[in-house]
């Protein structure tokens, strides 16, 4: 048996039975395409958050509140109940954290909502009340101006960085917001920067909807806010193990235990929202996995139909010569050209359903998920295609060719 | 005397319905020599496609042995078996057993494909042997736009293809008007001259005349030989 043979007897099944051929297929199809679009919505995810976290800034060093360390030694941010009962961080814990090895920079970050008033327009923000370091390990591009002063901050002063958000929303594109005064809450403040746009969240609430402030106006001006993080630069990444012990120990002499703080390095706030899409992923995989399995079963039923079909041509390729193992083999060629089809249609279609997503949430295929996809097909079409193609290189050659 | 090419020893062949035996065939012996050119002729349902069966070792007797050039085929495995049906043996078969999506071509060259052929070399013997069963211009046809007499040359053709030592025919002129059976008869009748062994199965004495030898079956039996 060679490959023009086991070809062109492929090709005339499948053109004898477009039909059958197609609907066969629909299962792997299905399963395929949705297999590469929650791939591809789950990379274009992912590669969105890296850039999203690089845009941050890199050599943070997030300090939240709260053990948000599973028992499995894994972060997870959705831990709402340890953070309430964990005692709060406190806005000097910054220059504690400063005096540790390594430190470039440390910034309390203190969290409020508020409206932003200017005229007759108004938005909701979200107020992130920060020290002047702040901007020395926060990379923001600034449209407009740029970042308030140590002074500023000494003297209380009511100054604010815009996120694009809050700048167009108040003042709309192109306008020049320097030195204009906004309402923040009740509070008059002179804009003295605008952040360009970042363009989305991580989960959070979005970074253009931000107003930063000096953190000493921001408790005074809004006395409820909270201390949310405290943001700390280190000189190299490779140093955060060392300045890991040495803060939790400052940490714990402050009063606090190990239940009420997490210190994190950026990786490991990123892999822990990446984690959340693995999950995610996985479950919706599982999906996928059972339209392969129903898939799988269609192409094994239309195989067995296909070798009753031709049970005499069995039996005359085996008086011609051929041994068992060359109608296994014919029929499995068939029935995973069959789980290849359906992989290769399915991969169009996920295709086409990316490029439409695209338009909506970030969505890409690499060659990765296109092996997948059709390696996994192909190996459907093979498991499945077993039962079939040794029912068929089974028979007696007598009663395939008496077979009426 | 030379060795028989097939040799089928008290051959009996039983089928079971429910627990009722039927003998389809009865002690049959048959020796098949190098150049015969023999007929089995006998009455509907008298056991010659049986016969034919058991000795192209498409199927197992029930009781007794068959020899293939001396060879027990009851002891042999499944690629051996197949390696003695592609080269040794040819079928030719009353409803031809075409393949309708190969033209005629690769119908011949079917067994060259088991024996391990490459394309090109298979082709070119295939043309051959279709011109030497007269349908040279016919080569791209496929089964559907043949006559039926065609069709059963393509058949024999594909039974030479592999220079067997023996081609069985079961009834080839069974689905041939008697014009187009005239021509396959003498196209065996010439086979034979130029050395080939040859069995043809039939009812029809007129087919059987043909031959050097007939064995006459009936019920199982072999009643005749002459
Ligand atoms: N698979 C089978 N199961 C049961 N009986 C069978 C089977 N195959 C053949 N027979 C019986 O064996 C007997 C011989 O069959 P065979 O096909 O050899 O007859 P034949 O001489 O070739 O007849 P015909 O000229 O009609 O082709 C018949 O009675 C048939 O019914
Ligand atoms: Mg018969």
């Amino acid at each position: 048996m060679d490959l023009f043979d086991l070809t062109i007897t492929v090709f005339q099944s499948i053109r004898t039975h477009k039909l059958r051929t197609f609907l066969t297929t629909l299962g792997i199809l299905i399963g395929v395409s949705s297999v590469i679009l929650l791939m591809a919505i789950g990379n274009g995810i992912q590669n969105y958050l890296v850039g999203q976290f690089k845009k941050l800034g890199s050599d943070l060093v997030f300090v939240l509140p709260g053990n948000l360390t599973t028992a499995s030694g894994k972060i997870s941010l959705s831990s709402e109940r340890k953070i309430f009962f964990a005692k709060p961080l406190k806005a000097r814990y910054d220059r504690i954290l400063s005096k540790s090895d390594h430190v470039i920079a440390a910034s309390a970050v203190g969290g409020a909502s508020a409206k932003a008033k200017r005229g007759s327009r108004q938005y909701d923000v979200e107020i992130r009340g920060v020290r002047a370091q702040y901007f020395k390990i926060r990379k923001l591009d600034f449209l407009f101006g740029g970042p308030f002063q140590k002074a500023d901050e000494q003297a209380l002063a009511k100054k604010a960085i815009l996120g694009f958000n809050v700048y167009k929303e108040l003042f709309g594109l192109g306008a020049d917001p320097i030195k204009k005064t906004i309402l923040i809450g009740a509070a008059k403040f002179e804009v003295v920067g605008v952040a360009d746009e970042v363009g989305g969240s991580m989960g959070g609430p979005n970074f253009d909807d931000f107003v930063y402030i000096p953190y000493s106006t921001q408790i005074k001006l809004f006395p409820e806010s909270k201390v949310i993080s405290i943001l700390i630069g280190l000189d190299d990444m490779d140093n955060f193990d060392s300045f890991k012990k040495q803060a939790s120990l400052l940490l714990r002499r402050q009063g606090l235990t190990d239940d009420d703080f997490t210190i994190l390095s950026q990786k490991e706030l990123q892999s822990s929202i990446t984690d959340i899409l693995g999950i995610l992923s996985l479950a919706l995989s599982g999906i996928a996995a059972i339209s392969l399995l129903v898939g799988g079963i269609g192409i094994m039923n239309i195989m067995l139909v296909s070798v009753n079909e031709r049970i005499r041509e069995i039996g005359l390729r085996k008086a011609l010569g051929a041994t068992k193992k060359d109608i296994l083999i014919q029929f499995l060629f068939e029935s995973s050209a069959l789980g290849l089809l359906g992989g290769l249609l399915g991969l169009g279609l996920g295709f086409l359903g990316s490029l439409f997503l695209n338009r909506f949430i970030p969505a890409t295929i690499g060659l990765q998920e296109i092996g997948l996809a059709l390696g996994v097909s192909f190996v459907v079409g093979v498991v499945f295609g077993v039962a079939p193609a040794r029912k068929a290189a089974n028979l007696s050659p007598i009663d395939a060719l008496r077979y009426e | 005397m030379t060795n028989p090419i097939a040799q089928l020893i008290k051959v009996t062949k039983t089928y079971y319905f429910g627990d009722q035996p039927f003998h389809a065939l009865q002690g049959v012996s048959l020796s098949i020599y190098p150049n015969d050119f023999l007929a089995i002729i006998g009455p509907s349902g008298s056991g010659k496609s049986t016969i034919m069966h058991l000795t192209g070792i498409l199927d197992v007797p029930s009781q007794g042995r068959i020899l293939f050039k001396g060879r027990d085929v009851t002891k042999l495995n499944d690629s051996q078996l197949a390696k003695i049906r592609n080269q040794q043996i040819g079928f030719v078969f009353q409803q031809f057993f075409l393949l309708s999506y190969l033209n005629a071509i690769d119908n011949v060259a079917l067994p060259l494909v088991y024996a391990g052929v490459p394309l090109a070399k298979r082709r070119q013997l295939a043309i051959k042997m279709l011109e030497k069963v007269g349908l040279k211009d016919k080569i791209y046809n496929r089964p559907n736009q043949l006559s039926g007499g065609q069709q059963q040359r393509v058949a024999i053709a594909r039974a030479l293809i592999n220079k067997p030592s023996l081609v069985l025919a079961d009834e080839p002129t069974g689905n041939l008007d008697s014009v187009s059976g005239r021509q396959v008869l003498k196209l065996f009748a010439d086979l034979h001259k130029q050395g080939h062994t040859i069995v043809i199965v039939t009812h029809d004495p007129q087919v059987a005349k043909i031959t050097r030898k007939q064995v006459h079956l009936k019920d199982g039996k072999i009643i005749k030989i002459n």
